[in-house]
């Protein structure tokens, strides 16, 4: 593939991207001889020349020019060279995974080169001349640290498994990294959620959010207190600098205003989680669903009685409530052509198929019959009465009967109406398989539905005004699309069809929501 | 079965050896078969027999023919037979290769072994492909080759770990919850201990016995010893493939300084965990 290319074509590179300069002077000239530039060689990235010339810093395409002069970086030699740090859950099995089928693919062969588990580098070789065409160093320690890394220039991929803070986004400003909030700045590279567990012969099969962050505080200790036996409960969670520890505090336990007791059992990594709890009965721990171990999920009850069980399904739709992306974040640096590479094969079906094999959620598309969804129709029953009345549940069930449900669903983040990060996802991803013709002469109805706070009325224009916003940036977002290639309609039906329980404010969370159907 | 290399076909030697036969039985010295003891007067089996019969070629006896001191012809030969376990039982003969080194290979996994004082070596090994292939190859070069038929391999998970020299690694493995004690064994092959030694170790479990969902955890140890403390050690792990298939990846495991000698380093991201659904 092309990284054998940059091989070719390409010289010295070293580690912290651009090299640091070598004071020396080259000369570029054109292939047709007829212009040339003459100075001081400030960096080669393995495609572009950067140079000091008379007329300042010139950067030039390695293709367009020839190198003449001491300064010259030796293009036989050249091994493009980046560092990936960060979130420990990515770089156990997910990442290694990805590189080594990212290489298969390329037609390159790996050696590993391992200093411990959280310390190791790839090396991409090609098969027949054994020449080195990429290293790829990762240091695992965890999103804070790997923020941390890019900022001082030792990493130029993040792996995260929450979003980029505001300190961190200023920080990232002023080392001249660029807008990392920008869309182009993180991927999506997985899905993921925060799932509590028990071992396999605890009796528990369900838990309320706020009993399980009454749990971690330390106002409930007996499993007694929850339905269960008399015997005291021992919490097991991640060390608390972990993104996921980070996530679960602000989630669960940043919604009842509790903080976390100091009698938690704290493990560097889920597997440590999970191993620890499957051992003990009277345990629980809170994990990541694509590291379950032998441990027994817990669903998340609501107070109304709906209930969620983390599914494939349930976090791409994102109606689980503690679902959680997995991003990978790159400075607005240029970075070496085998890394550009390996960004877009993250998108590939290959890699999404990585993705489902190593037990993390992948972001394909998938349909939802109605007749997978009867439990959510039966809430709804359950749940009408003064404001939804039966002949707006038969309006809905008559518009939605003939369509299907994907799983791509947009959300806001709370009391606001700006997307989450996954619904901005989503966004690209619609519109890209808009764009490549995938839903062509059919009818994409976005929609929209609301929490119950409030009238119904209110709601019910809420909600179409929420779905209205999603079509406007897919459509934004689809620069290619035809007006007639598919048609793209909006349907709006307020509180009527609750996810969840509105009595918190994740419930509402859930609630409120542009679903995606398909007819 | 046939040496790829020095093949001789069976009736070839058989005659061959009637051929000697006959006409050594003055002394009976069978074991000079080959060479040709004749006195320049007396003319060959093979001169008469073309007096006598046209057409008659003579057969060829290829000049390495050579038997062992116990008589056996030196052709080598290599059987598998499939035991219990998906696994198979290789056995190799060499009768002119008493003491030997040999080397053995199936599907990219590669261990030595020594043959006996007759040139024989029984070795059972655990497959990794239904459509199992194994070579044995001899210091000079010389391999055989020959197939098993293993479909029993698809109630088993896999994985191993080779590597030359006198590293001593381990596969580790942890059955937790699995309540049954250990189902999964670890396989050693390639005892011989000298620096170009191959070694080959195989975690095997029973995947189809399994009546729920788990996991099992995998990992390598490696003990940092005199000879293995601040140097490279080169290690291929194969595991099923992501996408399918075996995958081989090549390790280089940067082994800690000697101050750390008798420690053992520990990587639990090297082996994926064997992931067990039942449904």
């Amino acid at each position: 593939m092309n990284i054998l290319r940059v091989a070719a074509l390409v010289a010295l590179f070293i580690t912290g991207l651009f090299a640091p300069a070598m004071a020396q002077d080259v000369t570029l000239t054109s292939r047709d001889g007829k212009v040339s530039v003459s100075g001081t060689l400030l960096s080669f990235d393995g495609e572009f020349y950067r140079v000091k010339s008379i007329y300042g810093a010139l950067t030039l395409d390695g293709t367009g020019v020839t190198c003449a002069g001491v300064g010259c970086p030796n293009l036989e030699t050249y091994v493009a060279e980046f560092s990936i740090s960060g979130a420990r859950p990515m770089g156990e099995a997910l990442m290694p995974a990805l590189v080594e089928t990212f290489a298969k693919q390329s037609g390159m062969r790996v050696r590993k080169i391992v200093q411990d588990d959280t310390h190791y580098t790839y090396v991409l070789h090609h098969p027949d001349t054994g020449k080195d065409v990429a290293r790829i160093g990762f240091r695992i320690t965890n999103t804070t640290a790997g923020f941390a890394e890019m900022l001082n220039g030792d990493a130029q991929m993040v792996l995260a498994t929450r979003e980029i803070t505001a300190a961190e986004v200023k920080a990232a400003h002023k080392a001249g990294l660029g807008n990392m909030k920008r869309a182009a700045r993180s991927r999506i590279v997985a899905l993921d959620g925060l799932v509590p567990v028990v071992a396999r012969d605890n009796p528990a099969s369900m838990i309320s959010l706020v009993d399980l962050a009454k749990i971690y505080a330390g106002d409930i200790t007996n499993w007694q207190e929850i339905g269960g036996t008399d015997a005291p409960i021992y919490l097991h969670l991640f060390t608390p600098n972990s993104g996921l520890a980070q996530q679960f505090e602000t989630d669960v336990m940043g919604s009842e205003k509790l903080d976390l007791t100091a009698s938690i059992m704290r493990h560097a990594t889920a597997v440590d989680v999970v191993d620890a709890v499957t051992k003990d009965p009277f345990s629980i721990g809170v994990t990541r669903f694509s590291e379950l171990g032998n441990t027994k999920m817990l669903a998340l009850r609501g107070a109304c009685g709906m209930a969620f069980s983390a599914t494939r399904q349930s976090l791409k739709t994102k109606d689980y409530p503690l679902a959680i992306p997995l991003f990978i974040y790159t400075p607005a640096q240029r970075l070496p052509k085998a890394a550009r590479e390996f960004l877009a094969f993250l998108r590939s079906p290959a890699a999404q198929q990585v993705v489902r094999q190593i037990g993390f959620v992948d972001q394909t598309v998938d349909r939802i019959g109605l007749e997978n969804q009867g439990k959510r129709f039966a809430n709804a029953i359950a749940a009408a009465g003064k404001e939804t009345g039966l002949m707006d549940l038969k309006q809905m069930v008559e518009t939605l009967r003939p369509a299907s449900r994907l799983t791509i669903t947009f959300r806001f983040n709370t009391g606001s109406s700006s997307l989450d990060a996954q619904s901005r996802s989503n966004v690209v991803l619609l519109a890209r398989l808009l764009e490549a013709g995938a839903y062509d002469g059919r009818e994409l109805m976005f929609v929209g539905f609301s929490d119950g706070q409030g009238a119904a009325n209110g709601n019910q224009v809420i909600s179409q005004r929420r779905a209205k916003a999603v079509r406007a940036a897919v459509k934004l977002a689809a620069t290619t699309l035809q007006s007639d290639q598919v048609m793209l309609s909006i349907k709006a039906f307020g509180e009527a069809l609750p996810m969840a329980c509105d009595d918190t404010e994740w419930g509402r969370q859930v609630n409120r929501r542009v679903e995606v159907w398909i007819k | 079965m046939l040496d790829k290399k020095n093949g001789t076909p069976l009736s070839t030697i058989f005659f061959a050896i009637v051929t000697a036969c006959f006409f050594t039985q003055s002394n009976g010295a069978l074991a000079q078969a080959g060479s040709t003891p004749a006195s320049s007067n007396q003319s060959t089996l093979a001169d008469r027999v073309n007096s006598s019969e046209q057409d008659y070629t003579s057969p060829q006896i290829s000049s390495d023919q050579a038997f062992s001191p116990l008589g056996l012809a030196c052709d080598l030969t290599l059987n598998a037979t499939k035991s219990v376990g998906a696994m198979v039982t290789l056995t190799f003969k060499a009768p002119c290769h008493a003491h030997e080194i040999i080397t053995i290979t199936h599907q990219g996994l590669q261990f030595t072994t020594r043959t006996s004082e007759v040139g024989h070596a029984t070795v059972q090994l655990p497959v990794l492909v239904a459509a199992a292939s194994f070579d044995v190859t001899l210091l000079n070069g010389s391999t055989i080759s020959t197939t098993a038929h293993v479909p029993e391999v698809s109630d088993y998970h896999r994985v191993a770990l080779q590597w030359t020299g006198e590293s001593g690694l381990e596969i580790h493995a942890l059955e937790i919850g699995t309540a049954h004690g250990q189902r999964g064994r670890i396989i050693t092959l390639g005892k011989l201990d000298f620096p170009t030694a191959k070694h080959v170790k195989i975690y095997s479990f029973p995947t189809a016995q399994m009546q729920t969902s788990g996991v099992v955890r995998l990992g390598l140890n490696a003990k940092v010893t005199a000879k293995t403390c601040n140097k490279e050690i080169k290690v291929q792990t194969l595991q099923s493939g992501v996408t399918g298939g075996i995958s081989i990846t090549d390790l280089a495991l940067l082994m800690p300084s000697c101050d750390a000698i008798g420690d053992v380093l520990m990587l639990n991201n090297i082996l994926r965990d064997l992931k067990i659904e039942q449904n």
